[in-house]
């Protein structure tokens, strides 16, 4: 009996991934991939995606949710990338110099994002996605008529034709790849960018090591329960704000990581979808709303891009039309998002259900020992 | 007053709220080591007097108060809770203040865990520190030896019963080095009987070790067996102070309640005829969010006017909620022999039964709408009235003139001061609101109606005029109504029968005319020993 | 008072150390285009090379032939170039320097041989400037020729 209820209980808390992997075991053999060109695959797209997925993690821990507004840090990176290339700064030090520049912008966006969502407080979420197509609006403003107008850009290869505004797509020729080329290790036939997973094992060091910090302590307290920490003295608008900030720095960082490894930008979109496959990732990973540890980051970046490694092949080979794949990488990507929230709100009315029948029973429970007095 | 050795004394403390006087002149000490049992009931100040003592912004917020309140003879103004924290103050609410998902230590020691400087510091500030795991957990556990109990510091507070969930917030209070008052709120309230037996012996160890405790608690059983001294609150004044010897549970219970001026009652229950019982419920429980309702079962007669009182938070507010399907509910509810469908608000207005919210403000009214709107409202929408219908029924019109109509009558009826029907309802007063919600309750015509706290937050005058409505409209149109409120006189002075609710369950029922102490003893969870008083009412 | 004191301290340091570290990147990661130029000087004044193995920075040698003009990046300010003549086989090492706000420049290799200054001097893409449309005589190289992409410049 208890035995069957454990195995139910473990397949509901795990459905998401459970459902991946299924889909991914019968696609894997359809797509007729060689297991060396996937699993290179997914050194490259660990390597490329991780960086941006752990950036969810503080403001889970802060008890606010998927922070969509991580986009507002990509853009700040790109902004740093765009006068990286326009000044001509390239390899290791162009990324730094986007790093450097991106950074402080990364922080002041971070700030007003957090201090607006201190005032949406129980509604981050929605609030933090409406809030990067807010955003998104400055952003296009500075990328199409500030750039080129009133900030000064020198090379005229990343300019439109018409004098002002950057080019829809930004080669990052001078940058490509220069953090994962740094040091290739070729081990067999997969070659694993060293550097790039340095940092995001420093990353992910960090996080563990500022959990363990007054800060971090602080964050999780507010996370469980704003009341009690304010009670306690905790500063709790201060906290929540500051995990934002940090969540949106490291989208900065994670944006830079992953355009070195694409090589190219799409100037206008390229922020578009970063939040929401990074949440994607980390749904799919087994995270929910509240909950979420560094293994869910890196399984969910595993399967979530297995399936979208295979599933165009797989599109192609089953319904011969490689669209229907690419399709199904929308598909997939918001059907994770919508099955992970709605699971996890099944979850949480389950269990008001049981803490109910433990408190006041129907007619038992506690009280009524109490009372059998 | 004003011992020498006293660690906290209190004089003449007064307060008032907005013209509302809700503590008078009270006086007492408290010596270190010694257990004060604070009782009284509901509205009696209780809170507002531990609101002084904790330096709540509240009561700086609407203008202090009068009197001095000394910790070691020197007079003690708190600006907000962290200073009587820093003072020595320790509290204990009925709410658990916990975080689930933090274990036993470090809830003990939140917001003051031990910390080592880390790199960082410089940077970004001391909250980059490292924690001491290793001293934390030795803080802790010698708060949780001082308790004399034993808890797992490591375990979390989700997985915790109730009990150990006490301890760990009394351990919370002991682990600030300078704690030498605790203020402990209905401690005992969630927690069963084997568990208060060790927390009564916990807080006497805490007394042994010269810690002053402020014990407040409606299980008067339990003030008598473990305070050193009782003082009585009621309407704000002390009632009685007094050393805990040879108190009978019954004295305190009818110095709580008790009232100088007799209970004005006007009818008597002889003079009334009831029809057959109208409402059964029987097992109801209810999941209100701080009024849970466990098992409930009581049967109300037609033409009755139905009392049930209590102290807040036992649960009665939850009994109408939940019958009218505000908050989730289960077990079974009779109406006229059907039964009502919980859960589903709709079908219950549809057979009928009408209520007015306790929640006047947030569920009864719409504040940003006319007096007619109000009125009309639920009429129109659960019953169709008030609206002319065209093409058969696809589309339907606001009567506006009927609803006019309605809006004058019960303006007039209830006497409700307006400046006109178009008025918004926000612009009232709260004893003029209360009165539109009763119209919009009387305007459905309802068979049987829930009164909830119908006189809260609205001045004498006002609340004369609302109970005399409840019993005219009961005498004319034969109106059941069952009656929830906090007022023991107000139940006393128009119901034909009282029901008092203790822990989420019926304590008993009782004739208004019974002894005051009866009432109190209920309230306090307590079988009176007069047993002829109860269920004498059902005969 | 000491701590505050002590964090101002390092705080500030932080905020030195942060723009420099920009300055730092931004002068070591500048890229510069360089023009090596393998034409005779002023109308025959220093002739060009015949055959000429030319290594900038210490990377692999790569040969001109008179009349060659080839584009390489360099990132950096200071630079090292090696030229061996290979008809007479003599090797000239210099270093040179590329201002940092010039982001083309062309360096010509008879007056690196020669010793001539300066060696290295800016360019201007003639496209960019007010180019007269009909001047047949301007030296239409791979520089001005008409991209397939007209947006890519240069």
């Amino acid at each position: 009996m208890s035995g069957k209820y454990t195995v139910k209980r473990f397949l509901s808390e795990n459905a998401v991934i459970i459902t991946f992997i299924v889909i991914t075991v019968i696609a894997i053999p359809s797509s007729q991939l060689s297991a060396n060109y996937i699993i290179q695959e997914m050194i490259t797209r660990l390597g490329r995606n991780s960086f941006l997925v752990l950036a969810l993690l503080l403001p889970i821990y802060a008890g606010m949710g998927l922070n969509f507004g991580m986009s507002l840090g990509a853009m700040a990176g790109q902004v740093g990338l765009i006068l990286a290339v326009n000044w001509r700064i390239s390899g290791i030090e162009g990324l730094l110099f986007a790093a450097l520049v991106g950074t402080p912008i990364a922080v002041v966006v971070g700030w007003i994002c957090g201090s607006i969502l201190n005032r949406a407080k129980g509604r981050e979420m929605v609030t933090s996605y409406m809030l990067a197509f807010f955003i998104n609006g400055i952003y296009q403003f500075v990328v199409l008529y500030v750039m080129g107008m009133v900030i000064p850009i020198r090379s005229p290869a990343i300019l439109l034709s018409r004098g002002y505004g950057i080019r829809n797509t930004l080669n990052l020729e001078s940058v490509r790849q220069s953090l994962d080329t740094a040091w290739m290790l070729t081990i067999g036939p997969f070659s694993v960018p060293v550097v790039t997973f340095l940092v995001i094992a420093s990353l992910c060091l960090f996080i563990v090591w500022f959990k363990r910090t007054k800060l971090g302590q602080d964050m999780r307290a507010v996370g469980y329960d704003m009341v009690v920490a304010e009670a306690a003295g905790i500063p709790v608008d201060r906290t929540r704000a500051i995990s934002i900030v940090v969540s949106t720095v490291l989208a900065c960082l994670g944006q830079i990581i992953f355009l070195q490894n694409m090589g190219n930008m799409a100037t206008y979109n390229a922020h578009d979808q970063t939040s929401f496959f990074a949440v994607a990732a980390i749904l799919v990973g087994g995270a929910s709303v509240k909950k979420a540890s560094l293994p869910n980051v890196f399984i969910g970046v595993v399967l979530l891009h297995l399936l979208f490694v295979i599933s165009p092949r797989a599109g192609q080979n089953f319904f011969g039309s490689a669209m229907i794949g690419e399709y199904f990488r929308q598909f997939i990507g918001y059907g994770a998002i919508a099955l992970s929230l709605v699971l996890y709100a099944s979850k949480a009315r389950r269990e008001a259900v049981r803490v109910r029948e433990v408190q006041y029973g129907h007619g038992g429970g506690k009280k009524a020992a109490g009372e059998a007095r | 007053m004003g011992q020498e050795d006293a660690l906290l004394s209190i004089e003449h403390l007064s307060k008032e709220y907005y013209g509302n006087i809700v503590l008078r002149d009270v006086s007492f000490d408290l010596k270190a080591g010694e257990i004060l049992g604070l009782v009284g009931e509901n509205g009696a100040g209780k809170t507002t007097l531990m609101s002084v003592l904790f330096g709540m912004t509240v009561i700086s917020e609407t203008g202090g108060y009068k009197g001095s309140v000394r910790i070691d003879g020197e007079e003690a103004k708190f600006g907000s809770p962290f200073d009587a924290l820093d003072a020595g103050l320790g509290m204990v609410h009925q709410e658990f203040s916990l975080i689930p998902g933090f274990s036993t230590m470090e809830n003990i020691v939140l917001n003051r865990e031990t910390m080592k400087a880390s790199l960082l510091n410089d940077v970004f500030g001391d909250r980059m520190s490292l924690l001491d795991r290793a001293a934390m957990r030795q803080r802790a556990a010698s708060a949780i030896s001082k308790l004399g109990v034993t808890l797992d510091t490591d375990m979390l507070v989700a997985d915790m019963p109730v009990g150990h969930k006490e301890f760990t917030e009394i351990a919370r209070e002991i682990n600030r080095e300078k704690t030498r008052l605790l203020i402990l709120d209905e401690p005992t309230a969630v927690l069963t009987e084997s568990e208060a037996k060790i927390l009564l012996k916990a807080l006497r160890n805490l007394a042994g070790q010269g810690i002053a405790i402020i014990f407040i608690s409606h299980r008067l059983q339990e003030i008598v067996e473990i305070a050193d001294r009782i003082v009585v609150l009621r309407d704000g004044t002390v009632v009685k102070d007094t050393v805990n010897e040879s108190l009978s549970i019954k004295d305190i219970a009818s110095w709580m309640v008790g009232r100088s001026v007799s209970v004005d009652r006007k009818q008597d229950g002889a003079g009334r005829s009831f029809g057959e019982d109208i409402l059964q419920v029987d097992g109801l429980w209810v999941d209100m969010p701080g009024e849970p309702v466990c098992d409930v079962s009581f049967s109300v007669r037609s033409g009755e006017i139905f009392g049930i009182g209590g102290l807040a938070g036992q649960g009665k507010v939850g009994i109408p909620n939940g019958i009218m399907g505000l908050f989730p509910a289960g077990g079974s509810v009779r109406y006229r022999k059907k039964e009502v469908p919980l859960n589903s608000p709709r079908a219950v207005l549809e057979m009928g039964i009408a209520s007015v919210s306790e929640d006047r403000r947030g569920v009864g009214l719409l504040l940003d709408e006319s007096l007619e709107w109000n009125i009309a409202f639920t009429a129109m929408q659960i019953q169709e009235k008030y609206l002319k219908f065209r093409l058969g029924g696809l589309i339907k019109y606001r009567d506006e003139a009927g609803m006019r109509a309605l809006t004058a009558e019960y303006i007039d009826l209830l006497d409700i001061k307006c400046t006109s029907p178009k008025q918004k309802v926000k612009q009232l007063s709260g004893g003029n609101q209360q009165k539109i919600c009763l119209a919009k309750a009387f305007a459905m015509k309802p068979d049987l109606l829930f009164v909830s706290e119908p006189t809260r937050g609205i001045d004498v005058g006002a609340k004369k005029l609302v109970l005399d409505t409840l019993r005219r409209y009961n005498a004319e149109n034969g109106t059941t109504i069952v009656m929830i409120s906090s007022e023991l006189d107000e139940l006393r002075s128009i119901c034909d029968r009282v029901a008092i609710v203790n822990e989420g369950r019926i304590a008993g029922i009782l004739q208004p005319s019974a002894d005051v102490a009866d009432f109190g003893l209920m309230m306090s969870g307590v079988a009176p020993e007069s047993s002829d008083a109860q269920e004498t009412a059902h005969v | 008072m000491n701590t505050k004191k002590k964090r101002l301290i390092v705080r500030a340091t932080l905020v030195v150390a942060y723009v420099l570290a920009i300055a730092v990147v931004f002068v070591t990661g500048k890229e510069h285009t360089l023009l090596i130029d393998n034409m005779e000087v002023d109308e025959g004044r220093i002739a060009a090379f015949e055959e000429v193995l030319v290594s900038i920075d210490g990377r692999e040698s790569v040969e001109y032939y008179a009349d060659d003009r080839d584009m390489t990046v360099l990132k950096g300010q200071t630079h090292r170039i090696v030229i061996e003549d290979e008809i007479s086989g003599t090797k000239v090492e210099r270093e040179f320097k590329i201002p940092l706000d010039e982001d083309m420049v062309i360096l010509y290799l008879p007056k690196v041989a020669s010793g001539e200054e300066p060696y290295v001097e800016r360019f201007v893409p003639l496209e960019l400037e007010s180019m007269p449309e009909d001047d047949g005589e301007i030296d239409t190289g791979f520089l001005s020729d008409p991209s397939p992409d007209a947006e890519v410049v240069p």
